[in-house]
């Protein structure tokens, strides 16, 4: 699936790119994870993300990758991890584009994503869906530590 | 491979709700099992203990409460094909209930069951919305009573707490003057899209509209401009411009990309069943049987 949002925020690029460089930082404003933590500066990191979809979880080990970075305007990230006891995989993709925009800044979010696995027998719709709400929350948190 | 649980079987709705509140999300409700026994195997679920309901006394019957109808929330869809009392009260009902699904999963599957799971891919919500349904939710500190559409949230996702027994579901039939149809098509086990409609008819126009479609989105929805178009059609109006009416409803629908096809799709097959629905009920107010059948679609 993919989701593309646009997120206006009163803070200069500079001052979001800053938010968005501290990885773990940004990453901990995706609802559902946790542990984010560097294990290579500015190339890798690890974080723990845990999803509810009614009455299943999914708890996955996710290994972020840097794969592309032009300071100050566009961050590109892959991640991607494995639920062994749902037998379900997830990989990511998500391109975040700092612009400035009248006194603040424009950020867009890029993402797309598949999930793997057994899961995937619960249709397509409710996992698009279900990454739509988390890329806005994401907005939102994001919003807030910025502009907070 | 199912993975081994304990299995409690709780003589009344608090003990139920005792455990839950205990096991919290450690422990599922169990009742017909045709949903929950499929992801359980799957291992998409990992839990300690089964409540199993099945047993509860009171919770399987169907009868009419202050001018509603109530059915138990562990009555199968069998027994509501054949109750009596449906057959009265909300004929539709009995007659969508011979449709779901398989004869296994009718023979076994209930009433509140499939309304917990809260499967998008399911007949009984979108029916059941065209009846301003409202299901009873019980715990120990007490009952509450939620529209059928505050219930069901999203895919799988209902607004029951874990403590909480969904009890019962409680009906409102219709007006006299009026006559429904539920349309669904699908290629696989579970449908692609259900419509839903009634139209009430007085002094030969209508005076009420009810539009509900299901499958095609996170949850069953009312569609209450389409339905609002409606508002004084005579029914050679209704047999003339049902398409309007589709288009509406196509344009006002919720519709998510799934395994079933694409929004955009749906939304166009959501134009075309409504006015099919339409068109079948129009015949029904007027007296007429429509035996007008496409593939894979299932007319109640």
């Amino acid at each position: 699936m993919r989701v593309e949002r646009d997120l206006d925020v009163t803070a200069s690029p500079e001052r979001l790119w800053a938010v968005l460089w501290d990885v773990p930082r940004m990453v901990a404003c995706l609802p559902g994870c946790t542990e984010a933590r560097e294990v290579e500066p500015q190339k890798h990191y690890e974080a723990h993300m845990s999803q509810r979809v009614g009455p299943i979880s999914l708890s996955v080990p996710m290994q972020v990758t840097i794969v592309d970075v032009e300071p100050p305007g566009s961050l590109a990230l892959e991640a991607k991890g494995r639920d062994g006891s749902l037998g379900a995989s997830v990989a990511m993709s998500v391109r975040l584009v700092v612009a400035p925009r009248g006194g603040g800044s424009r950020l867009r979010v890029e993402a797309e994503g598949k999930i793997l696995g057994k899961l995937g027998a619960l249709g397509h719709g409710v996992i698009q869906r279900r990454a739509e709400e988390l890329i806005d929350e994401f907005g939102v948190r994001l919003k807030r530590v910025v502009e907070g | 491979m199912l993975r081994p649980f304990a299995l409690h079987r709780p003589a009344t709705v608090a003990e139920a709700s005792e455990i839950l509140a205990q096991e919290g999300r450690d422990a599922a409700l169990y009742a017909g099992g045709t949903e929950l026994l499929v992801i359980l195997k799957e291992g998409l679920l990992r839990v300690k203990s089964l409540v199993d309901v099945k047993r509860l006394p009171g919770l399987a019957d169907i009868r009419a409460d202050d001018g509603h109808l109530l059915i138990g929330a562990t009555a199968t869809h069998r027994t509501v094909e054949h109750a009596p009392e449906v057959h009265a009260r909300c004929p539709l009902i009995a007659r969508v209930a011979r449709h779901v699904a398989n004869v296994r999963v009718r023979s076994v599957g209930t009433v509140g069951g499939n309304l917990a799971f809260a499967d998008p891919h399911s007949d009984l919500a979108t029916v059941f919305l065209l009846f301003d349904a409202k299901v009873r939710l019980s715990a120990r500190a007490g009952e509450r009573e939620l529209a059928l559409g505050d219930f069901v949230v999203g895919p799988y996702e209902t607004s029951r707490r874990d403590e909480e027994i969904l009890t019962s579901v409680r009906l409102l039939p219709w007006p006299a003057g009026t006559a429904g149809a539920y349309v669904k098509y699908g290629l696989h086990e579970r449908p692609t899209l259900g419509v839903a409609v009634a139209l009430t008819v007085a002094g030969g126009a209508v005076r009420g509209a009810r539009i509900a479609v299901g499958c095609v989105g996170p949850r069953p929805q009312r569609l209450a401009g389409a339905e609002g178009r409606l508002g004084g059609w005579s029914l050679a109006d209704v047999e003339r411009r049902a398409e309007e009416v589709g288009a509406e409803a196509a344009a006002a629908v919720d519709a998510v990309d799934d395994l079933h096809g694409s929004a955009e799709y749906k939304r166009d097959m959501t134009r075309v069943f409504v006015r099919r629905a339409l068109l079948v009920a129009a015949g029904r107010a007027a007296g007429r049987e429509s035996h007008e059948r496409h593939p894979h679609t299932v007319v109640v």
